[in-house]
């Protein structure tokens, strides 16, 4: 309170953020704009929403979420002062209430906001598939899209992590998931492309690539990685050939030497930009070392033709034969007229062991060896050959030795473990024979009669030391040395660079004997002169030499363009980079044993169902796999991958901070299974597969086998009520939620068992205990108070046994086939960094820090919160705080109101009088929407003959900003006086086109649409002609229509821009000086002679905070505020008006005009006539308690037993309702009992405790303090006798047995009942009252302190009974709500309004009695009734007139006259096309 | 000769019906092309008078689509707009028509499925009728109805007295 009366020093901004855009936020949003507020909605998601866009149905009443929801989505979006962020975090707060500088970062879309359409085509086109978070993981979804489908803003948004690690792990960038994506949905084609974008050599790679990819492939986490490899073999091999040469040549020219993979990496780069490109190669076959050094058995030749035959395609020409260094030298092809030369001539020499008889005969070099082989002049081998090596050379050495007929022994250093070749080519060779021995090290080889006999070995241990490669170092075993008899031994130990080409230009060459180049642009010492591959790395992998052919070309052409050749590159990783180049191969060597059966599999080549198999099992780490694929199809160009984060800057007077929370993550709770069993659910996901439009359009099934489950559990309080996860408090919605769920289960199939396993069931809101019984009665849903305690998972039937026990029965057993978890709100880190951000504190469990008597104020000045971020409550409770939150924002920032909103100026509207209809109609194609389905141009055609049509023309979205300029001028140019778009649908784009229609000087009323798009051409793609038919037929009724519409006039009515409240209690006083503060005058009425109401009894709260200083402080203040005028010991007696303009009369006879009514009249105490309360002075009730304990001596002897009894008069036949505060209230009492006295035993009886929200963690320090909490029976109340001592006697519920208890003191909790003076007011304000004689709100979900009838309010216990804090909120609420009424001067009225004609009305009141709103109105003027509808009430639904039986009313812009328009329209005969 | 196609106008409310038509879209499920849907404020605004003319001039079914009970946007225009389809079906049977050719239906805007499963089952209910006899007869029919043009009555912006 004390900060509340404070104004900022400077002018504060009148603006406010809200962060969070849940149902919290969007309410808060719209008070604060429709008052004179600009706001920012700030929202992390794509779309505002929040958690009841997932809800299917609302309890208790059954509304459809979606429904009730969407509307309010629609009006945020189209208010001008709200500026919706989504995507959106704060970064940064600075400055001071009424004065805040905020930053926040703007995620990048990767979508134009403002050329999207929405129309979808991007989301077919994308072929990625990940789990759908909007339906929890129940479906999939592709990268690009909504969250769901009535999303606001309406637009798609694509979601890209990092990129996926097989992309970043592959040397060339080839894109894995994008084609692994594409091959998944059999789009072969765009696979190959996507390959070849990045990779010259696609064929070879598909058969020898050493696949880093596989390696950091992360399904290979789970199982084996995807065979990305095997992939690729297979849609290069599938697809069409790739693309046609680049039409652009250009002059220069580019000599590289060596046809090996970096040099033809280069030429097909250079080749593709039109450079002429020679490649110099010295032996006469084209292919370097991947036809020289890699065996055919392991890459057929053809595959190598046909990927050199494309560069050659290309206009590269090869001149084999042709080495350089002899006749063709470097400087000769420089002064040639080359531009520039790129060496890549590769390691040809074999690197020798250095060890004695290497030189004998029967020694071969491995390089040498295969490259004979493989120009098909093989070595002779004898019987026995020992390779020496443990790489990719070695093996192909040993198994073409194993070809040539020899025994083969493979020699290695080290273990297979660390052995640099690939497994699968280990494997290979095993299976051809070739044997291994492991640990052995060549000391020299032994001669016999001048030929090779055998090598003389020794062991090698590996020691704990590390060498350079990160491998333990190995270390000869002195004594171990042996002889291995061989009569040939290839060394295959590593290549080296033979320099032969560098003989007339002085390249530099550094310590290990390679090319010397910069790290970035592969340049050597001399101008010109580029090298890259293996002559400049060392013997390395096939995609990393492509990769530096094309980082080489790069260079080139910047050389030649005489750019800076560095700009913006980075030196590469591969060739730098030694660490990660270890950690590739190490990673390479993972690969475990079992995978290595799975990776010989596809030698043959997969089958396009093997293949699209096996790509399904990529995970698409990175969602978004940039295939493009969606840039294609999207016809307004609205995609856009390269759009970056942004920050944006907003200042602002105030923060509202309503960022909602999260759901327990179920897993946590392990014994239930979630996520390893899989007919385990939780309710959010229970409630999407409820939901027609879910995962499975509301079909209740499986997820283990997709049948109908008969029998289903609720498991409640899982992550709620549970000290174990940290979570002490209750989650408030989940007992009505989880009731809910199965009533709409239930409706679905009555057949279905449905078991709720509960602790308490908390139905302590208005209506929930009805909801509860009728669950209970008439849907035959079982209710078991048990703690559940293990779930098992039945092998085979997947059903679920549930271990549970329960205090009567113990332990039982009971199986389900489905089983649903109840979990509880959740704060989350986004949340927590919210409130770092903002600078506000959070409470042990993440929620918000706020006290009771202030309810919405964080503890930072200026920053006010609402919703589940300030604690766990249901939606209304919701509503009603960001409300509340709003008002204060609103109080803060009264002197501002006004200053930041803007209203839209339109010239001045055209006369129609007398002009004949003149349509303008405008046909969308919404790209290939509207256009691939329907034939627009024939609908135009064929429309231009309709009767009334002037103009008529195709769009190709006609709601683009160039479309609607078109339209405007269109207007202007042919006079067209009404406007019909046949494009989508009016309820998201009707807005659109009457803005345009004003622009152009049209009143709002004469726009009409057909809606050609959502119910025609999207819902009958197969039949052409029939939609095209069909969607002529919906522009002949639009034009029909819309000849006869009219234009509509609102009248601006003056708003009397001050309050009634009605009672002056804590609520009333509240909104009063809520509404004062912000700078309205209120009337407060008050039938007692004090104001404070129930306030004087109640002394703390369940805080401890202190209420009487608190009423104290609110009385003065009230008093004091020269806006506020009080009447004490008055009564209203007569109310009349409107929305705007109310006269009141007091019963002092003083007559009050008003804007707004807030009916705040509270409740009143029932005293019931039981438990000898008033016959006997030991038996008192939980206030009168209460206030003895405020006061002096208690007077309970030592030792003495205090008991208290709940839902006295309440929940029973005549009072059905829970009272709500009483649980509280007892927890209250009884702490403080023990507090005072520790030695008195605190007894509370009850029959479930509704300690709900952070109430529940008071209960547990109750039962910690030593209260006990007994349980007593429906059936079996307790009862009282005093005979002499007073006993209380009750059956145990859990024992059956009668107890008795002698007590001292018999405190009753007795519920709050509607106050006497209720049924008056209602028929007073015409407001109604519910079935338990509380007043009945608007809306129990999203107006919960409104009513039906515009400018009348209600707040506290006139609505249900509620704790002060609620109390306060609501009555916040209330104020903020009026304010956006008080804040205009004028309110506008009529428009879309019934009217009477007098002339026909025979005052038969049939539509007084009609109309929910108060509208119409018996008027006697002259001596005659007639009625009249106030424009002001009447909500334009048309019921009155449709009743009306002397067809007196109109409902304006749906007049009879304009239907039947409609009609005819319809039914004739179509015209033809 | 070519089979028939019923015509058929459905009366759907903004708030829920014609949401769900719309959503029947976004989810691009399929139905037969022979609805027509006319969008009114609320099914309680829907008079016996518009479904009589909708059959006088030749619809051979009509559909009212309304919020579910205890759903509508204004409290019970559903309820009301159910009494008069009730009665509506007694005026057709009357007037020598099938009362089948005339249904009332709820759902909320997110069912969208529903919507389309209905347009479905009611475009083969009323092929399975046949066209309606007002049509084949070229007769006329005239219950409750008024002239198209007769606007006299009605009423001009805001000039009417109120």
């Amino acid at each position: 309170m004390e900060n509340r009366t404070a104004q900022p020093n400077s002018v504060p901004t009148g603006a406010v953020m809200v962060c969070g855009g849940g149902i919290g936020g969007i309410q808060a949003a719209l008070d604060l704009a429709n008052s004179g507020f600009k706001v920012y909605l700030v929202e992390p998601s794509p779309s505002i929403g929040g958690r009841m866009s997932g809800l299917d149905k609302t309890f208790p009443t059954g509304d459809c979420a979606t429904c009730i929801v969407s509307p309010k989505l629609v009006e945020c979006a189209r208010n001008t002062n709200i500026e919706i962020l989504t995507l959106s975090e704060v970064e940064e707060v600075t400055g001071d209430a009424g004065n805040f500088a905020v930053t926040i970062r703007k995620k990048a879309r990767l979508v134009d906001e403002k050329k999207c359409n929405a129309c979808g085509d991007c989301e077919r086109a994308c072929p990625v598939r990940v789990p759908n978070e909007f339906n929890r993981g129940l479906d999939e979804r592709p990268a690009i899209g909504r969250p769901y489908l009535q999303a606001v803003p309406n637009i798609f948004t694509i979601m890209r992590r990092e990129q996926s690690p097989c992309a970043s792990a592959c040397p060339l960038g080839q894109k894995a998931q994008a084609y692994i994506s594409l091959i998944a949905r059999g789009k072969f084609d765009e696979a190959a492309a996507i390959i070849r974008e990045t990779n010259p050599l696609p064929s070879i790679c598909g058969y020898v690539c050493h696949r880093p990819c596989e390696a950091e492939c992360q399904r290979g986490r789970y199982d084996e990685p995807v065979s990305i490899r095997a992939l690729k073999r297979f849609v290069i091999q599938q697809a069409s050939d790739g693309a046609s040469p680049s039409t652009e040549r250009r002059a220069e020219k580019v000599a590289v030497i060596g046809s090996g993979p970096a040099g033809l990496g280069a030429a097909d780069w250079l080749a593709q930009r039109g450079y002429g490109v020679t490649i110099f190669e010295a032996l006469p076959v084209v292919g370097g070392m991947m036809r020289m050094g890699i065996p055919e058995f392991r890459l057929p030749r053809e595959v190598i033709d046909r990927d050199i035959a494309a560069i050659e395609a290309l206009g590269v020409q090869i001149r084999t034969n042709c080495a350089v260094g002899g006749e063709t030298s470097i400087q000769g092809l420089l002064s040639d007229g080359y531009s520039a030369v790129f060496v890549a001539a590769g390691a040809q020499a074999s690197s020798s062991l250095g060890i004695e008889g290497e030189d004998l005969p029967g020694v071969h070099a491995g390089l040498a060896f295969i490259k004979k082989a493989n120009l098909g002049e093989p070595a002779r081998l004898g019987r026995k050959a020992v390779v020496i090596g443990g790489g990719n050379a070695a093996m192909d050495a040993a198994r073409t030795a194993r070809r040539l007929g020899s025994d083969v022994t493979v020699l290695y250093r080290r273990t297979r473990r660390e052995m640099p070749a690939d497994p699968a080519e280990v494997q290979e060779a095993i299976v051809e024979g070739v044997r291994f021995a492991f640990l052995v090290n060549p000391k020299w080889f032994i001669g016999r009669d001048g030929r090779l006999a055998g090598v003389e070995c020794i062991r090698m241990a590996l020691s704990e030391e590390k060498d350079s490669s990160g491998r333990r170092r190995p270390e000869p075993v002195p004594g171990s040395e042996h002889i291995i008899e061989a009569d040939d031994a290839i060394v295959a130990i590593g290549q080296q660079v033979q320099p032969d080409f560098s003989r007339d230009v002085d390249l530099t060459l550094n310590r290990r004997g390679l090319l010397d180049v910069d790290p970035v642009t592969l340049a050597t010492n001399v101008p010109g002169v580029f090298a890259g591959g293996d002559v400049v790395a060392g013997a390395g992998t096939l995609s990393e030499a492509v990769a530096a052919g094309r980082r080489a070309a790069e260079s080139i052409e910047s050389f030649i363009r005489g750019e800076d050749m560095a700009a913006g590159r980075a030196a590469d990783p591969r060739l730098w980079d030694e660490e990660r180049h270890e950690r590739l191969e190490q990673a390479q060597r993972r690969f475990p044993i079992e995978r290595e059966r799975r990776l010989s599999l596809p030698q043959e080549g997969y089958t396009e169902e093997m293949a699209i198999q096996e790509a399904s099992r990529c995970l698409a780490c990175g969602v978004c796999c940039e295939c493009m694929e969606c840039v294609k199809v999207c016809q307004p160009k609205a995609i856009d991958h390269g759009q970056r984060d942004e920050l944006v800057r907003l200042d602002v007077g105030a923060i509202l901070a309503a960022p909602g929370a999260s759901e327990f993550e179920a897993r946590l709770r392990g014994e239930f299974g979630f996520g390893r069993y899989p007919n385990v659910v939780t309710n959010v996901q229970f409630e999407r597969m409820l939901s027609a439009s879910g995962p499975f359009a509301g079909q209740i099934q499986r997820p283990s086998d997709s049948e109908a489950p008969k029998r289903i559990a609720f498991i409640q309080c899982v992550g709620s009520r549970d000290h174990a996860t940290g979570r002490s408090y209750c989650s408030a919605f989940c007992c009505m939620a989880a009731i809910k769920e199965a009533v709409t289960a239930k409706e679905h199939d009555p057949g279905l068992e449905i078991a709720i396993f509960y602790m308490d069931i908390r139905a302590f809101g208005k209506d929930f205990d009805r909801y509860f019984e009728r669950a209970k009665d008439e849907y035959g849903i079982e209710f078991i108070r048990a703690i559940p305690s293990r779930l098992i998972d039945m092998p085979g039937s997947r059903n679920l046994r549930l271990a549970y026990v329960t205090s009567e029965t113990g332990r039982q057993e009971r199986e389900f086939d489905l089983v649903v978890l109840s979990v509880g709100l959740a704060p989350t880190d986004e949340t927590r960094r919210l409130a770092e951000k903002l600078g506000i504190e959070l409470d042990p469990c993440g929620f918000s820090q706020t006290r009771s008597l202030e309810p919405v104020a964080a503890s930072r000045p200026g920053i006010f919160v609402a919703g589940v971020f300030q604690g766990p409550k249901d939606i209304p409770e919701t509503v009603a705080q960001a409300s509340a939150a709003a008002a204060r924002a609103m109080e803060l920032l009264a002197p501002a109101r006004g200053s930041l909103v803007r209203e839209k100026s339109y010239p001045p509207e055209r006369d129609l009088t007398d002009a004949p209809p003149r349509v303008g109609l405008f046909v969308c194609h919404c790209g290939v929407n509207i256009a691939s389905v329907v034939d627009v141009e024939a609908v135009v055609e064929a429309a231009k003959r309709i009767p009334g049509v002037a103009y008529a023309e195709t769009s190709i979205y006609a709601c683009a900003d160039n479309s609607q300029e078109r339209i405007k001028s269109l207007i202007n140019e042919h006079d067209l006086n009404r406007l019909v778009v046949a494009s989508c649908t009016p309820r998201t784009h009707e807005a659109i086109f009457r803005d345009t229609a004003r622009e152009s000087g049209l009143n709002p009323y004469l726009v009409e649409m057909a809606n050609i798009r959502d119910q025609c051409s999207w819902v009958h793609a197969s039949d052409h002609e029939a939609a095209t038919a069909k969607a002529l037929d919906l522009v002949r009724m639009a034009v029909g229509r819309a000849c006869r519409l009219l234009p509509l006039t609102t009248e601006m009515l003056p708003v009397v821009q001050e309050a009634l409240v009605i009672g002056g209690g804590a609520a009333g006083l509240t909104a009063a000086l809520s509404l004062a503060l912000q700078g309205f005058k209120a009337h407060v009425v008050e039938k007692e002679n004090r104001l404070g109401g129930r306030l004087h009894h109640i002394y703390r709260t369940l805080a401890g905070e202190d209420v009487q200083s608190f009423k104290d402080r609110l009385i003065s203040e009230v008093e004091a505020h020269p806006n506020i005028s009080v009447y004490p010991g008055a009564e209203v007696v007569k109310l009349d008006g409107h929305i705007g303009s109310f006269t009141s009369e007091l019963s002092d006879g003083r007559v009050i005009r008003h804007g707004v009514t807030i009916v705040a009249t509270g409740g009143a105490p029932h005293r019931p006539d039981e438990y000898l309360l008033g016959r006997d002075e030991r038996v008192t009730t939980a206030y009168d308690l209460e206030e003895r304990l405020e006061g002096g001596e208690i007077g309970i002897p030592d030792g003495g037993t205090v008991l208290m009894i709940q839902c006295v008069g309440s929940r029973n036949e005549e009072r059905p309702y829970c009272s709500r505060v009483c649980c509280s209230a007892a927890v209250k009492n009884a702490l403080r009992l023990k507090e005072r006295r520790p030695d008195l035993n605190v007894i509370v009886l009850y029959r479930e405790m509704r300690t709900y929200g952070r109430r529940e963690q008071a209960y547990q320090r109750a039962r910690e303090a030593g209260v006990l909490f007994i349980r007593y029976d429906d059936e079996g109340p307790p009862a009282v006798s005093a005979d002499g001592r007073l006993t209380i006697s009750f059956v145990e519920p859990s024992t059956g047995r009668q107890i008795e208890l002698p007590v001292d003191l018999l405190a009753l909790s007795t519920p709050v009942a509607p106050a006497p003076d209720n049924e008056r007011i209602s028929e007073l304000a015409r407001v109604p009252l519910g079935a338990d004689g509380f007043f009945l709100e608007a809306h129990v979900k999203l107006r919960p302190v409104d009513f039906a009838s515009e400018g009348i309010f209600l707040c506290g216990a006139a609505h249900s009974p509620k704790p002060l804090e609620e109390n306060i909120s609501q009555a916040l609420a209330a104020a903020g709500r009026a304010a956006t009424i008080l804040s205009r001067k004028s309110l506008p009225v009529g428009g879309q309004v019934s009217v009477v004609d007098v002339r026909k009305c025979a005052s038969c009141l049939t539509c007084v009695k009609v109309c929910p709103y108060g509208a119409p109105v018996l008027v006697g003027r002259n001596g005659k009734t007639r009625v009249e509808i106030e424009a002001a009430k009447c909500m334009g639904c048309g019921s009155c007139a449709a009743q009306c039986p002397a067809k007196a009313i109109q409902l304006q812009h749906f007049l009879d006259g304009q239907i039947a328009a409609a009609i005819d329209a319809m039914a004739e005969e179509p015209a033809l096309l | 000769m070519t089979e028939f196609e019923p015509r058929i106008l459905a009366l759907c409310c903004h708030y829920c019906a014609y949401g769900a038509a719309d959503l029947a879209g976004s989810m691009r499920t399929q139905y037969p092309p022979n609805v027509r849907i006319l969008r009114l404020p609320c099914t309680g605004k829907v008079d016996i008078a518009h479904i009589m003319r909708a059959f006088e001039q030749g619809a051979d079914g009509v559909i009212v689509a309304g919020c579910l009970e205890g759903g509508c946007h204004f409290q019970e225009g559903n309820l009301r707009a159910k009494r008069r389809v009730g009665l509506a079906k007694r005026i057709l049977e009357e007037s020598g028509l099938e009362r089948e050719r005339l249904e009332m239906f709820n759902l909320s805007s997110a069912m969208g499925q529903t919507f389309a499963e209905i347009a479905r089952d009611v475009t083969e209910r009323i092929r399975a009728l046949g066209p309606s006899p007002v049509r084949v007869a070229g007769c006329e029919l005239r219950v409750v109805s008024w002239e198209a043009s007769d606007d006299s009555s009605e009423t001009k912006g805001g000039e009417t007295e109120r």
